[in-house]
Order: structure tokens, then sequence, then C-alpha cells
């Protein structure tokens, strides 16, 4: 399965699973999409030459926060879990990697298809 | 004796698949059963009918979320959507028991919205909280 089919099926289950451990999405906003994929397109260079230097940047926490607030391991927010980290270290990586990507994967695909995320319903507030 | 203690802000409400965060300060999320599990009837000689309620797992839960917030703003999309949203959720309270990392779940099926926040400008005290009120059909509590 290539990388994007793997989104793909992460984007569609809403799940995906690390170490045995399962990692759930909940619903997301469109500017929440678009923030971890402005965050995700400037670091893609970084990615490719296996450097994780960027975690050390303030911006990185700043998306972390967003991530967390939308991912929930055995039902809880990742963000309601202040050791889940200090626990589950040996996720952190790949996390962080995949949640970028599946967050950003309709960006992705639309950029290359000229097909729209789906979003939430636009009626008025 | 157990000895259980509760972080603070740490539970994760789900409400039609969307995770809430922006919750006003205080009481912030409150279930409460809206029947008796069961009822009884005493007959003159002493004997006793007991039913099983079957609205007996129907709960309001109220939230207070801060006003105009991206969560706030959410629940107004699903008050504003054609017909009547229905959706389920869930409740996850994590606690610390006995030194223990545990859990207090709760999942809900057949949820609607049933009370909307109504309006209060204020110049002095304002408090710009939106209070929403859910009907849940089945509330179930996991510890």
């Amino acid at each position: 399965m290539s990388p994007i089919d793997e989104l793909q099926r992460i984007n569609e289950t809403g799940k995906m699973t690390i170490n045995g451990r399962e990692y759930a999405f909940t619903a997301m906003r469109h500017k929440e999409r678009r923030k971890v994929f402005a965050f995700f397109t400037s670091i893609r260079g970084q990615l490719e030459e296996n450097s994780f230097a960027f975690m050390d940047e303030p911006k990185f926490d700043e998306i972390m926060g967003v991530i967390e607030n939308l991912v929930t391991f055995d039902g809880s927010l990742l963000s309601r879990l202040g050791t889940h980290w200090d626990l589950y270290s040996q996720d952190f990586i790949e996390f962080v990697v995949t949640a970028m990507g599946v967050m950003s994967y309709p960006f992705l695909v639309g950029s290359r298809t000229g097909s729209q995320s789906a979003g939430v319903p636009r009626e008025k507030i | 004796m157990s000895v259980i203690v509760y972080p603070s802000g740490a539970s994760t409400l789900i409400l039609n698949g969307f995770a809430f965060t922006g919750f006003a300060e205080g009481s912030e999320i409150a279930l409460e059963p809206l029947n008796p599990l069961s009822e009884a009837s005493i007959s003159q000689d002493g004997g006793m009918s007991i039913n099983e309620r079957i609205d007996r797992d129907v709960y309001d839960l109220t939230i207070r979320l801060q006003r105009n917030c991206p969560d706030d703003a959410m629940v107004n999309l699903w008050r504003n959507a054609p017909g009547i949203m229905v959706f389920d959720g869930s409740l996850k309270c994590p606690m610390i028991r006995d030194g223990k990392p545990t859990t207090e779940s709760w999942q809900f099926s057949t949820v609607r919205i049933t009370t909307q926040p109504g309006s209060d400008v204020n110049n002095q005290d304002a408090e710009n909280v939106s209070e929403w009120k859910f009907n849940i059909r089945v509330g179930r509590r996991m510890v």
C-alpha cells in the first residue's frame, strides 16, 4: 500500500494503529486542517531528509495542541492525557508524521485531482 | 477505602464525531437521569410489584461553552440544520484511583438538542457562556 493510499484508508476509517495502540481521529473543521497542512508543507523538506529539528520549534507545540485536541486514545483526547507520550514515546514520531498527513490528506488529494475535501455543513451560523 | 483524584479539565466529550474543548469555567458537563430505574407498587397485604422502566436510560446532558467559540458555533450549525439532527456521542473522564489511572466512560445514542442558549448583553456582569442542553435516549455508564 502506497503512503497516499494509507493516508486515504486512515482518513476514511478515522483510525490508525501504532505499535498495537489505536488512535482515533475525531471530526475536523476546515480551519484545523488548514493550520496543520500549512505547517506540514513547511517541514516536508525536513521530513524527506529524516530531520525532526522542527519538533523543537514553538510552532510545533502549537500544531501538536491542535492535533492532540482532535485525536483520541482509548476514548480520551490526547490533550487530556498528560503522560501519554511519556508512557508511549515509541509511538510519537510515527504518530506526528502520520497525523499531519491524515489531516492534510484532503488538500493533498485536492491538489492532485482538483476534488474538494469533505467539510462540515455550510449553513449560516 | 479508595483515594480517587480527578484531574481538572481532563474529560473528553465527543458529540456527532466532534471533540469539545471550548468549555466555560466551572460546571462544564452535567448529566442528569430523567427517570427512575424502576417503579414499585405495594399491595394492601404487603406484596410488592416492581417494574423496570423502559425510559430508565434517558438523560439530559448540559454543557456550558464559551460563547461564540468554535464549539459553540458548531453546535449552532447543528441547531440551524434543516430538520432535527440526531447523533451519538461519548464522555470519558480519567481519574487516578489508588495510584492507578482508570476512566469512567459514558456512551450516548440518539442524542438531540433540546434547549438552546439565549442572549444576555450585559455591560457589567457579562458571563459570555452558551448553555446547550441535549436529550439522550440511551446513556450507559461504565467504570
